[in-house]
């Protein structure tokens, strides 16, 4: 399904653009009105969002109609987060806040640690690349190989924290690895400002075509 | 039936082993014997120096964990740090405005920031107004913050956490108002940003070098120094590894790549 845009909401669009970017020049009314809009709209979302998808059928099908009545006690858990609102018993507004801290840190144990030692055996395989015609060492590929190790190790030296940078035998690796660090960070930050030159050109494209029905864009 | 999982089971005795060297290290400093110490973070010595001007200028502090959720270990480093944020403040009287994405985050940070007035003997300085949720939607949140950074104008903001693409529109913000700008994340795509737009920056893993270093709280320093000896271990495997690999005439046969993948 294609968005075809009405007069109406191309206008409001436009005008929500230039409102946004009138920030560049200054922090000014109109720039106030578009952020108040979009922190409310965005509230309004959120709030409507959690009522459809999460607590009206948590309430209608699961309790009511299918009797999961367990359901309750993570509500109800939930609920005395309102607690921090009555200072005599904001005491109770701990219990969910320690419930999910501590789930956080147990899910982050159980499901987000990479396969370590995959990557370590992945790091340390055959340097030299070989032609599967002749036989031959590919020198490009092997050199690639080569930077790509030598880069990891300095990286990963740099992250040492029990070494200082005055060590004679791991300092210069941690200074190099800063280098390459920044190098890498360099080339990310190239490809995310044409990343976001192409978010700027769709701007510039609904301000154009949509909104202005500039021929030939 | 085998409870173990082809290729894992180095890799669980090695998380294992870092469990309880780490337990052993943390047992040490809280019994106040040497461990190693952790090296200079140049934008934690920043941390007091940014409050400090804050409090000669009288304008405000601003902390965010960026868009990371409850969670997220980001925004665990960022609790740690929060901690010394707000203590510096109560110390110095210098107002600290804390904003958030998520709603649990939220109510985790303030309790932190209301600990850490108590801790410091100020609690009558603690203004819960100042701890705000802005919006849950990522640009909501952003338009928010700028126009905070434009009416408050904070002296020094700090964001330590998860960061996705308002992390630069948040760092030029920032740097247009002048303020010192302490700014960490693990995240690989905008830590370029922060490095180009604030003034110090935590590269990855030193956020969570950077709570114990500024703390010295034993629990945290025992974790950083037991993981940094494991990351030297993984430093001298990839270096024997590589030696074996290339050595050998099939490196489909190093015995090392053997016995890490049983």
């Amino acid at each position: 399904m294609t968005w075809t845009w009405t007069p109406t909401a191309a206008w409001v669009g436009a005008i929500a653009t230039f409102a946004c970017l009138s920030y560049l020049w200054a922090e000014n009314p109109v720039f106030r009105a578009a952020e108040h809009l979009f922190v409310g709209l965005a509230t309004g979302f959120g709030v409507v969002g959690n009522w459809d998808q999460y607590i009206k059928p948590t309430i209608q099908t699961d309790i009511l109609k299918d009797g999961k009545f367990i359901y309750i006690v993570p509500i109800v858990i939930g609920l005395l987060i309102y607690f921090q609102y009555f200072p005599k018993m904001s005491w109770l507004a701990r219990y969910p806040m320690s419930f999910w801290v501590g789930y956080g840190v147990g899910y982050t144990l159980a499901f987000q640690p990479a396969v370590l030692m995959k990557q370590i055996v992945d790091s340390y395989g055959s340097k030299f690349a070989v032609s599967a015609k002749g036989g031959g060492i590919i020198f490009t590929q092997t050199l690639n190989n080569i930077l790509f190790w030598v880069f990891l190790l300095t990286a990963l030296s740099y992250f040492f924290f029990t070494v200082k940078r005055e060590n004679k035998l791991l300092g210069w690796p941690a200074w190099f690895g800063r280098w390459v660090i920044m190098v890498g960070l360099g080339a990310a930050f190239g490809n995310t400002v044409m990343a976001r030159i192409s978010l700027f050109i769709g701007r510039l494209q609904f301000l154009f075509r949509d909104w202005l029905h500039v021929p030939g864009m | 039936m085998t409870i173990w999982t082809k290729g894992m089971v180095v890799d669980f005795w090695f998380i294992v082993a870092i469990g309880i060297v780490t337990y052993v290290l943390i047992t040490r400093a809280r019994a106040g014997m040497k461990i190693p110490e952790i090296r200079k973070i140049a934008g934690l010595e920043a941390l007091e120096e940014s409050i400090g001007r804050a409090t000669e200028m009288g304008r405000p502090v601003h902390a965010t964990p960026g868009l990371g959720g409850i969670s997220a270990p980001e925004t665990f480093a960022f609790f740690n740090t929060l901690g010394y944020i707000a203590q510096l403040c109560a110390k110095y009287d210098c107002r600290l405005i804390q904003t958030n994405r998520n709603y649990l985050v939220h109510s985790v940070n303030e309790e932190i920031i209301k600990q850490a007035y108590l801790e410091a003997g100020r609690p009558d300085a603690y203004n819960p107004d100042d701890v705000r949720y802005l919006s849950g939607f990522q640009f909501g949140y952003t338009s928010a913050l700028l126009g905070m950074f434009a009416r408050e104008k904070p002296a020094a903001n700090i964001m330590i956490g998860y960061f996705y693409a308002e992390s630069l529109i948040l760092a030029e913000a920032g740097a247009q108002i002048g303020a010192i700008q302490i700014a960490g994340t693990t995240s690989t795509a905008q830590l370029p940003f922060f490095v180009a737009a604030c003034d110090y920056t935590l590269i990855g893993e030193e956020i969570y070098a950077a709570s114990a270093y500024i703390s010295k709280n034993p629990v945290l320093l025992g974790t950083v120094v037991g993981e940094d000896w494991f990351k030297i271990l993984v430093f001298l495997t990839i270096i024997v590894g590589t030696v074996i690999t290339n050595v050998i005439a099939d490196p489909k046969k190093n015995p090392l790549t053997s016995w890490i993948l049983k």
